[in-house]
C-alpha cells in the first residue's frame, strides 16, 4: 500500500511551523550521524532542443534529469527526489518515500508544493540558528513565489519589523510588496536600488534565478547580519559575491553536497580566495549543536543552501504521517501476488 | 498521467527475447557515449536489531539497507531510478520510477521483481552471446533457484544448449530443479555431485548463487576455451569466483564504473595486488558497440560479472512501459492536477 499525494492535497497538511520544525528534526538526526545524505547528482541530456529553462545550464546541455536522496532511519525514512528540468513538462519533480522500519514503498508524493515551503522553513531555520538577536529588518532579493514563502517562515523565526525588497522588474517588486503588506501586516516596502533594500538590514535572503551576484558587498551594512543565499546551485552560478563570502562565516545545507554545488563557494575556491575550511559546517551541526553559530567577532553569516535529501526526507515523513492521519491522497496496492513463470 | 505497473502485470508482456534485445539496445546506446549511469549506491541503515534479516551480503554491523540506482538514455527518451530497500521486514522491495526524457513526465512506476528475474537473465545471455566460443553446449550451472531457471530461458536464445551440469548445496533442490527444467526445455539438465563434476567439459559456467565465498575452485576449470557469467553477489566483501580464475580470465563487467565499485571478484584481487585495473577489458557498453574485442585468438577463458545496472533498467522499463501503454495494461493516476502556491 502505496500513498500517492498530489500537489493539492499536500497544501494545508502542515503548519509552516510544523515545516520548521520537521526539518530541524531531521537536520538533527543527520548532525549527529544518523541519517544519510546523497548530494544531487545531475545527467546532462544532450542535443535537446528545447529552450523553456533559464541560465542555470552549462553552455550546449539544455535540460536533465536529477536526483537527491536522504537516509534518515530515526524518522523512519529515506528516500529520492528526482526530477527533470528543461523539457516541454517544466520541472517535473517527485518524492518517493520508503518506510525504514518496513522496508515498504510509503508514499509518491509530488514535490513543487513541499518545496515551496520547505525551502522558506529551511532558511528559517538557518536563520534561527545565525540571525543577530533582535534582529528587525529584512533585505529580500527577489519577489517570486518563493520569496512569499520565505516571509512566511521568517517571521515564525523573527521579530521581523520591515521588509526592503529588491528584484529586476519593478513592477513584481511593488505588485509583491502591496500583496505581502496586506497579508503579514508588516511594512513591506519596494527598494530603488539594491543598495536601498540592504541599509540596516539584520538579515539578507536572495531567493532569485540570477546566475550573478544580486548585490554588491561593498554595499551591506558593516554590523552583525546573517545572509541567506537560496537560488541558483550550480558551480557556475552565484548570487553572492567572493568578498562576502571570503568576509562571513559560511555554513551550507549540507557539506559533502554544498561544497561542490555552491558556485558561492566553488568560485572563490577556484579563485584562491577562500578555501574548503571557510565553511564553519552544515544545517546537521548546526541543529546538532557541533559547531558554535556565531563567534563573538562574527559580523556577517551566510547560510547556502540548494535543498537536500536530509529536508525532503525529513518533510516527506511528516506529511505522510499527517496524510495518514486524516486520510488524505490516494492509496494504491503495490505487492499482488505473481509468480515468477514466464 | 503515470503509469502504474505490477509485476503481475509484467508477466507475459513481452518475450524473454525481447529484454535481451532492449537490453542490447541500452548498452550500445551508453556504449556510443548516448547515455549516463549512476552506479549502485548504498545508504546503510546502521545499528538495526533485525539480526534476523541480515542476510550474508550486508556490511558488518549494518543489517539493511536503502539503494538505488539509476540511468538516462535519451536515445530511448528514458530516465529513471531503480530505488529498493533490503534487509528490512518487508523483504525486498523494489520500484523503478521511470521518466520520459523527451517530454520531462514521470511516465511509470513499475515494481522491479518479476521483470529484474527476465532482465538479469537476458544480460548474461546477451554477454554469453558475445564472449562464448563458437558452439558451446554444455552449460556449467551454479545455483539453482528462481534466478537460475530464467538463465537457462535466456540461454537458450543465444546457443544451442544440449547438457546442463547443475550444482547447487542442496541435493533436494538441486535435483527438483534439474527435474523441473529436464521437462520444461527438453534437454537435458542433470545434477552434479560436486562443483568440479559440474564444470566438467563445460563451455559456459553460470553462477547466480548467494553465495558470498567462491563458488567453485578455478583449478577445475577445463582447459579449453570457455565464458564465465558471475551473476550472483556484487558487494566489494563477497565474491563467487576465486582470484584464480579472475586472474586467468579476460575480464569484463556490465558498467565500468559500478563494476569496481561492487564486485568483489575484482577488488578483492586488486587489493592483493593480484590484478591492477587494466584487467578489465571493457563493459557491455564496449561489447554491445564493437570498441572492445570479445576474444582474442589466445583468449581461453572469458568472464563477465554483472550486478545489474540502471542502464538495463531504463532499456528494459522503457520496452515494458511500451508494450503496456499499446494493450492498455497498468493503472493510470492523473498526478498533475491543479493546485495554487498558498498556504
Amino acid at each position: 500500500m502505496a500513498l500517492l499525494l498530489s500537489n493539492h492535497e499536500i497544501r494545508g497538511l502542515l503548519d509552516i511551523g510544523d515545516y520548521i520544525d520537521a526539518v530541524e528534526a531531521g537536520y538533527r538526526e543527520y548532525g549527529k550521524g544518523a541519517g544519510a545524505a546523497f548530494p544531487r547528482k545531475n545527467l546532462w541530456i544532450k542535443g535537446e532542443k528545447s529552450d523553456t529553462y533559464g541560465g542555470h545550464l552549462p553552455g550546449g546541455s539544455k535540460a536533465s534529469f536529477k536526483f537527491k536522496a536522504g537516509l534518515l532511519p530515526g524518522l523512519s525514512g529515506a528516500g529520492l527526489n528526482a526530477y527533470t528540468a528543461g523539457l516541454p513538462a517544466g520541472v517535473e519533480t517527485f518524492m518517493f518515500l520508503y518506510d525504514t522500519d518496513t522496508g515498504a514503498l510509503a508514499a509518491i508524493m509530488e514535490v513543487m508544493y513541499l518545496s515551496w515551503l520547505k525551502t522558506a522553513a529551511v532558511s528559517a531555520l538557518a536563520t534561527r540558528y545565525l540571525a543577530p538577536p533582535d534582529s528587525s529588518v529584512l533585505a529580500l532579493f527577489g519577489s517570486g513565489r518563493h520569496a512569499r514563502s520565505q516571509l512566511y517562515g521568517l517571521t515564525r523565526v523573527a521579530d521581523i519589523q520591515r521588509v526592503q525588497v529588491y528584484s529586476r522588474n519593478a513592477d513584481n517588486r511593488a505588485a509583491f510588496c502591496e500583496r505581502m503588506s496586506a497579508e503579514l501586516e508588516l511594512e513591506v516596502i519596494a527598494a530603488d536600488s539594491r543598495k536601498a533594500a540592504l541599509r540596516d538590514a539584520d538579515i539578507v535572503t536572495a531567493i532569485t534565478t540570477s546566475p550573478e551576484p544580486v548585490f554588491d558587498c561593498e554595499d551591506l551594512p558593516v554590523k552583525p547580519l546573517h545572509i541567506n543565499g537560496l537560488g541558483a546551485h550550480y558551480p557556475w552560478a552565484r548570487e553572492i559575491d567572493t568578498q562576502t563570502v571570503a568576509k562571513s562565516r559560511v555554513f551550507v545545507d549540507v557539506l559533502k553536497q554544498g561544497l561542490r554545488e555552491n558556485g558561492e563557494i566553488v568560485m572563490p575556491i577556484e579563485e584562491g580566495a577562500i578555501d574548503e575550511r571557510h565553511v564553519a559546517g552544515d544545517l546537521g551541526a548546526l541543529a546538532a549543536g557541533a559547531v558554535p553559530a556565531r563567534l563573538p567577532e562574527s559580523q556577517w553569516t551566510l547560510f547556502l543552501s540548494g535543498g537536500t535529501g536530509v529536508d525532503d526526507i525529513a518533510i516527506a515523513t511528516a506529511l505522510y504521517k499527517r496524510a495518514r492521519e486524516r486520510g488524505v491522497g490516494s492509496v494504491f496496492e503495490f505487492n499482488q501476488p505473481y509468480e515468477f513463470e514466464l | 498521467m503515470a503509469l502504474f505497473l505490477r509485476n503481475h502485470e509484467m508477466r507475459g508482456l513481452m518475450p524473454i527475447a525481447e529484454y535481451i534485445d532492449a537490453v542490447e539496445q541500452g548498452y550500445r546506446e551508453l556504449g556510443a557515449g548516448e547515455g549516463a549511469a549512476l552506479p549502485r549506491e548504498n545508504l546503510w541503515i546502521e545499528g538495526d536489531a533485525r539480526e534476523s534479516n541480515g542476510g550474508g551480503h550486508l556490511r558488518a554491523g549494518s543489517k539493511a539497507s536503502f539503494k538505488f540506482k539509476g540511468a538516462l538514455l535519451p536515445g530511448l527518451g528514458a530516465a529513471g531510478l531503480n530505488a529498493y530497500t533490503a534487509g528490512l521486514p518487508g523483504g525486498l522491495e523494489t520500484l523503478f520510477f521511470l521518466f520520459d526524457t523527451d517530454t520531462g513526465a514521470l511516465a511509470a512506476v513499475m515494481e522491479v521483481l518479476y521483470f529484474d528475474w527476465l532482465k538479469t537473465a537476458a544480460v548474461s545471455a546477451l554477454a554469453t552471446r558475445y564472449l562464448a566460443p563458437p558452439k558451446s553446449e554444455t552449460l556449467a550451472l551454479f545455483g539453482t533457484g528462481r534466478h537460475a531457471r530464467s538463465q537457462l530461458y535466456a540461454l537458450t536464445h543465444v546457443m544451442k544448449l544440449q547438457r546442463v551440469q547443475a550444482y547447487s548445496r542442496d541435493p533436494e533442490k538441486r535435483r527438483a530443479f534439474c527435474r523441473r527444467m529436464s521437462a520444461e526445455l527438453g534437454i537435458d539438465v542433470s545434477p552434479a555431485g560436486s562443483p568440479a563434476a559440474a564444470l566438467k567439459e563445460a563451455d559456459i559456467v553460470t553462477t547466480i548463487t548467494t553465495s558470498p565465498e567462491p563458488v567453485f575452485n578455478g583449478a577445475a576449470l577445463p582447459d579449453k576455451p570457455l565464458h564465465i557469467n558471475a551473476m550472483g553477489a556484487h558487494y566489494p566483501w563477497v565474491r563467487e569466483l576465486d582470484e584464480y580464475t579472475v586472474v586467468k580470465s579476460r575480464v569484463f563487467v556490465d558498467e565500468m564504473a559500478q563494476g569496481w565499485g561492487e564486485e568483489g571478484e575484482l577488488i578483492m584481487p586488486l587489493e592483493a595486488g593480484a590484478i591492477d585495473r587494466s584487467h578489465v577489458v571493457g563493459d557491455m557498453g564496449a561489447l554491445a558497440t564493437g570498441k572492445a574485442r570479445p576474444r582474442e585468438s589466445d583468449t581461453r577463458w572469458t568472464l563477465f560479472l554483472s550486478g545489474g545496472t540502471g542502464i538495463e533498467d531504463v532499456a528494459v522499463a522503457r520496452r515494458l512501459y511500451d508494450k503496456a501503454r499499446e494493450r492498455g495494461i497498468g493503472t493510470e493516476y492523473p498526478f498533475n492536477q491543479a493546485y495554487e502556491y498558498e498556504l
